[in-house]
């Protein structure tokens, strides 16, 4: 049973109280939290009074929804009225939202345990959520490691049971990587089924909302919740299928398709872990295609001159005036808003907004965006060919397990490399799920990507679900429980 | 030496829709500062624009009655520059596809004056200075406006007049 069936259980029969649910998380980032720094901010007293009227609902003997009482975690990017939301940056600094995002209103209004803001690099710009203000998250699986970015925090709050589920955003892979180093499933749905309204933008038309979980079972319950229309978002369609209800739907016959550019330069236990998975689903019945992808070399380059142009445009309004940090000292507004910004924004964050500024500007914009956006159209067209074909597609989530402390800063080309496998599906808006399929030499685990056709989020899911069905054995448990590692 | 006057103009015209172009703000001119504004005409982190039906129906209006070409596909875009008074650090406009062109008006001589282009965009807010003081009013900002802009085909001070009262 997944950790949110098995924890609603438990509420419905009245095994435990959400009260009860809610203090076992909350004592369990404490005695957790000051080593692996998932949440940078943790909202207890929110937390309690939410379990308090599920118990009250459970009393009465009302039917619960399907993330009701459920305790998870929210990346810091994702606004939340009158909670401090920071995007892990010093320049939003004791900003309070004075609204609520679309996806923390949905789950607000089902009466999931909000139990924290968790960690993530500086507005979502990095691989390890070292360039975080608030510094690095662990890896709650070694702790010589760390978590990986953006959404480290979530990762990190799931993987040492400090939260069910976490919600995170993925604008190049943040929320596929760090599940494959933790050894969780993290999904990235379709661009434009989850509502992205409040969920402050790196790159707008990459960004999305997604989720990662201890289970493909529990990211399809949380995005059958989270898929909804939004007309607050132009860009939001949601999705009326239930992808939970499809779960078990047989792969026999599946298309499965695989190509050799996304193995080049792939760490070799990742190699022969994924070919594993690939003979796991031959021996179910499912096809393999082999199709070429020529232009993977092209996509990193395109995905670094939209996202750092998208950024460079939507990290503009961050001047001082009207809420967060501010300088100290100015003589006039020009130098308020310059010092603010030069104080108040990292060294990454300052790197892509200069990239960004500089394809846009004009002379050059002919030369790089415009040439990435026409591209970006024609890696669109050849994934569309390549799903003429096959119904998903599997490649390895990162072309290496999780970094040790300190080695994603070291060289930022090298690091940016390593998007390699993710990048792709947001230049095409896709959905994708990472899910763990091995562990390297150290232990560390190993994630591999199911990538699926627009809309075709259930096809993903279920292919991912089937594989981790014949691979994994659930145990499944409350935090801090007795028989916990 | 002789010279001879050549004028082309571009004319903003706010729309008077009830309320704002990418939120549900009412439009309504004046009020105390800062009552007309949300999140959204605010530019908080996070927001997102709402495009509002009756300022593509105006502006599709004023391209009829101007003679011009309507798109049947059009886009917004980003106009990226740095003032107080813009709290998103860009306006948004209509660069390359907006949503009228081609088109010309008659001046009561018989004259065409060729019209360039008519697209939709946002107003920013207002700057108010006092006492050595700079405050912020953004109850305008996010008004819808549409910005007619005429080749330079006028050719005198009363041709400007009648081509800007028509």
């Amino acid at each position: 049973m997944s950790r949110i069936k098995y924890i609603q259980k438990l509420l419905e029969t009245k095994e435990i109280s959400c009260v009860e649910l809610t203090e076992k998380y909350l004592s369990s980032i404490e005695k957790q939290n000051s080593i692996l720094n998932a949440y940078v901010n943790v909202t207890e007293t929110e937390a309690l009074n939410t379990a308090r009227i599920v118990d009250k609902k459970i009393a009465q003997g009302q039917k619960l929804m399907p993330l009701e009482g459920i305790p998870m975690s929210l990346k810091d990017n994702i606004s939340t009225k009158d909670i401090e939301t920071t995007c892990c940056s010093k320049i939003l600094q004791g900003y309070y939202p004075i609204f609520d995002a679309t996806v923390w209103e949905i789950l607000k209004k089902q009466n999931s345990v909000l139990l924290g803001k968790t960690n993530m690099d500086e507005f979502a710009m990095g691989s390890s959520c070292e360039t975080s203000c608030f510094g690095a998250t662990l890896n709650p699986v070694n702790t010589e490691y760390v978590a990986g970015g953006s959404s480290g925090g979530a990762a990190a709050s799931v993987g040492a049971d400090m939260a069910a589920f976490g919600l995170g955003s993925d604008t190049g892979g943040s929320i596929r990587q760090p599940a494959a180093f933790c050894g969780l499933a993290g999904f990235k749905p379709t661009y434009g089924t989850v509502s992205r309204y409040g969920v402050v933008a790196y790159a707008s038309s990459l960004d999305q909302v997604g989720f990662i979980a201890d289970s493909v079972e529990d990211a399809s319950i949380v995005y059958d919740s989270l898929s909804a229309y939004d007309p607050k978002d132009s860009t939001s369609v949601g999705s009326k299928i239930s992808t939970e209800d499809k779960l078990n739907s047989s792969i026999k016959g599946l298309k499965i398709g695989i190509a050799d550019e996304f193995f080049e330069g792939i760490q070799d236990d990742i190699k022969k872990s994924v070919n594993a998975a690939i003979k796991v689903y031959e021996e179910s019945g499912a096809e393999i295609i082999h199709f070429e992808m020529p232009k993977l070399k092209t996509i990193l380059p395109v995905y670094f001159i939209i996202s750092c142009a998208e950024a460079s445009s939507n990290l503009g309004r961050f001047d001082g005036i009207r809420y967060g940090y501010r300088t100290n000292s100015y003589k006039d507004v020009n130098e308020m808003i310059c010092k603010t910004r030069s104080e108040g924004f990292g060294k990454e964050v300052k790197r892509r907004i200069m990239l960004g500024t500089y394809v846009l500007s004009s002379g050059y914009y002919d030369a790089y965006y415009k040439k990435a956006q026409n591209l970006r159209g024609s890696i669109i067209r050849d994934f569309k060919k390549i799903f003429e074909k096959c119904d998903v597609i599997l490649t390895p989530s990162v072309p290496v397990t999780a970094f040790k402390k300190g080695e994603a800063l070291r060289d930022p080309i090298e690091t940016y490399m390593m998007d390699i496998c993710t990048v792709p599906v947001n230049i095409a808006g896709l959905p994708a799920i990472s899910v763990p399929c091995g562990f390297d030499k150290n232990n560390m685990p190993i994630g591999m990507q199911i990538i699926g056709n627009s809309f075709e989020d259930y096809k993903v899911l279920n292919a991912a679900h089937q594989y981790e069905k014949q691979t994994r054995r659930y145990e499944t448990m409350l935090p801090l429980s007795d028989s916990r590692r | 030496m002789d010279y001879e006057l050549v004028v082309g103009l571009e004319t903003h015209i706010e729309l008077s829709t009830k309320t704002k172009i990418f939120c549900q703000c009412t439009t309504e001119f004046g009020g105390a500062p800062n009552t007309h504004c949300c999140p959204i005409c605010m530019g908080m982190p996070g927001t997102l624009p709402k495009l509002n039906k009756r300022v593509v129906e105006y502006a599709v209006k004023a391209g009829l009655a101007t003679n011009c070409k309507i798109r049947n596909v059009s886009k917004m875009d980003r106009k990226n520059y740095v003032y107080p008074d813009l709290p998103k650090a860009y306006q948004i406009s209509q660069f390359d596809k907006p949503i009228c062109y081609e088109g010309f008006i008659r001046l009561s001589s018989g004259k065409s004056i060729n019209i360039n282009r008519i697209h939709i965009e946002e107003d920013a807010g207002k700057l108010v200075h006092e006492r050595g003081d700079t405050y912020i009013d953004y109850n305008r900002g996010g008004v819808p406006l549409i910005e007619i802009v005429t080749e330079p085909d006028l050719r005198s001070i009363e041709e400007v007049v009648e081509e800007t009262q028509d």
